[in-house]
């Protein structure tokens, strides 16, 4: 049993904890909104993109030159993995949900034979498949989601991709990441976004607006124009996809700081009776001291 | 004369609506040289390069408001103009 003193320090040190984590709830609430509000902002942007692709598209262009970003290089030997962490952490299940989801398509792919590649979004992400995987791993980046999300940072990301597109470093690209559907749940999804996945699968996530029949004129000609709007498709895919994970983010470590400041409560409760237990027995004790002290007399 | 037709405008950027609202004309950047889109434009969807969007509230010559843009696209149809901008400068 401690001492009386060892447990009033062990209250006191709980209750600094839990003020902690209360506030990194709040903090997280409040980033939320921020986020899901961004989330919102950015849709306008990816569905008219969407409805524009679709209608160059449906006009029947004839394309000049191969676009990698539609139709793919023509295989699907190598496989890159772009997988979207944090990079802090106490975010409860987060990572280890998306890490988990990755090793499980890394094992699919590699069971039918592909070769698998990973590009890291996230410090999370970065340190444990450097580890695990060493030298699949072709590119990392962090602090892309710290704050705000930049969009000329993805943008960044996106002009990186191709340029190994181009190199043939890989055939298909698949995002992972967490899908938010609300602040307590998350859920760890894979989209393809190079090939660019075809108007009959619908792209995924913008909820294509109803097909535009094709009465469009296009200036350049569709091919040119397809051609410049292929690769700003894929950074707002990209975009959105991380505006999503952020607010997944903020989500997961709402809900897991929501949990421990629970925990801390129902600690300093069990941890407050033992205390009192123990206080009031060395009470009794004392007394039983000091009476039978004074029956001696 | 009637009041003159507008069209609507929408200017979105990745992170944002910059702007919405009735125009009775606004010139845009496009690819294959500066191009004036007034109430009930043919159908069109064209590439912008770097350059001014220029935003006249009524039809009388008077630039109300001008934006630049980095570059982008304009997709017009059902009397509705939208400027796809990758960046405000």
């Amino acid at each position: 049993m401690p001492s009386l003193k060892e447990q009033r320090v062990r209250i006191a040190s709980v209750k600094s904890t839990q003020k902690i984590t209360s506030a990194m709830k709040m903090v997280a609430a409040a980033k939320l909104r921020r986020a899901q509000e961004a989330a919102a902002a950015g849709r306008p942007y990816a569905e008219k993109m969407a409805a524009m692709l679709q209608a160059v598209l449906a006009s029947g262009y004839q394309p000049e030159e191969a676009l990698p970003l539609l139709q793919g290089t023509g295989k699907n030997d190598t496989y890159l993995l772009i997988i979207v962490s944090t990079d802090k952490g106490l975010c409860g299940g987060f990572n280890t949900a998306i890490f988990r989801a990755a090793r499980l398509r890394m094992k699919h792919l590699g069971a039918q034979g592909k070769t698998v590649k990973i590009v890291t979004i996230g410090k999370k992400a970065r340190d444990v498949f450097v580890r695990e995987t060493g030298k699949r791993v072709v590119k990392s980046y962090a602090d892309i989601t710290r704050k705000k999300v930049d969009y000329d940072l993805v943008a960044g990301i996106s002009e990186d991709l191709q340029q190994l597109l181009s190199e043939g470093a890989f055939d298909v690209a698949e995002v992972l990441y967490n899908k938010f559907r609300s602040a307590m749940l998350q859920v760890p999804t894979w989209q393809q976004v190079i090939p660019m996945p075809s108007i009959q699968d619908g792209v995924p996530e913008s909820g294509l607006p109803t097909p535009v029949k094709s009465q469009y004129e296009f200036e350049p000609d569709a091919a040119r124009l397809l051609a410049k709007l292929l690769p700003k498709n894929l950074s707002v895919q990209l975009f959105s996809v991380l505006l999503d994970s952020v607010a997944s983010e903020h989500g997961a470590r709402m809900s897991a700081m929501d949990n421990a400041t629970r925990n801390a409560g129902d600690m300093i409760r069990r941890l407050t009776l033992s205390y009192n237990r123990a206080r009031q027995a060395m009470i009794t004790k004392e007394l039983i001291e000091i009476i039978s002290g004074a029956e001696a007399v | 004369m009637a009041a003159a037709q507008k069209i609507l405008l929408e200017i979105v950027t990745p992170a944002e609506t910059v702007f919405r609202g009735q125009v009775a004309l606004v010139t845009v950047p496009a690819s294959e040289g500066e191009m004036g889109v007034m109430a009930r434009h043919a159908p069109l969807i064209t590439a912008l390069d770097e350059g001014e969007l220029k935003l006249y509230d009524e039809d009388n010559g008077v630039i109300s408001k001008t934006h630049r843009i980095s570059g982008g696209f304009v997709d017009i149809s059902d009397n509705k103009c939208t400027v796809l901008a990758e960046k405000l400068l």
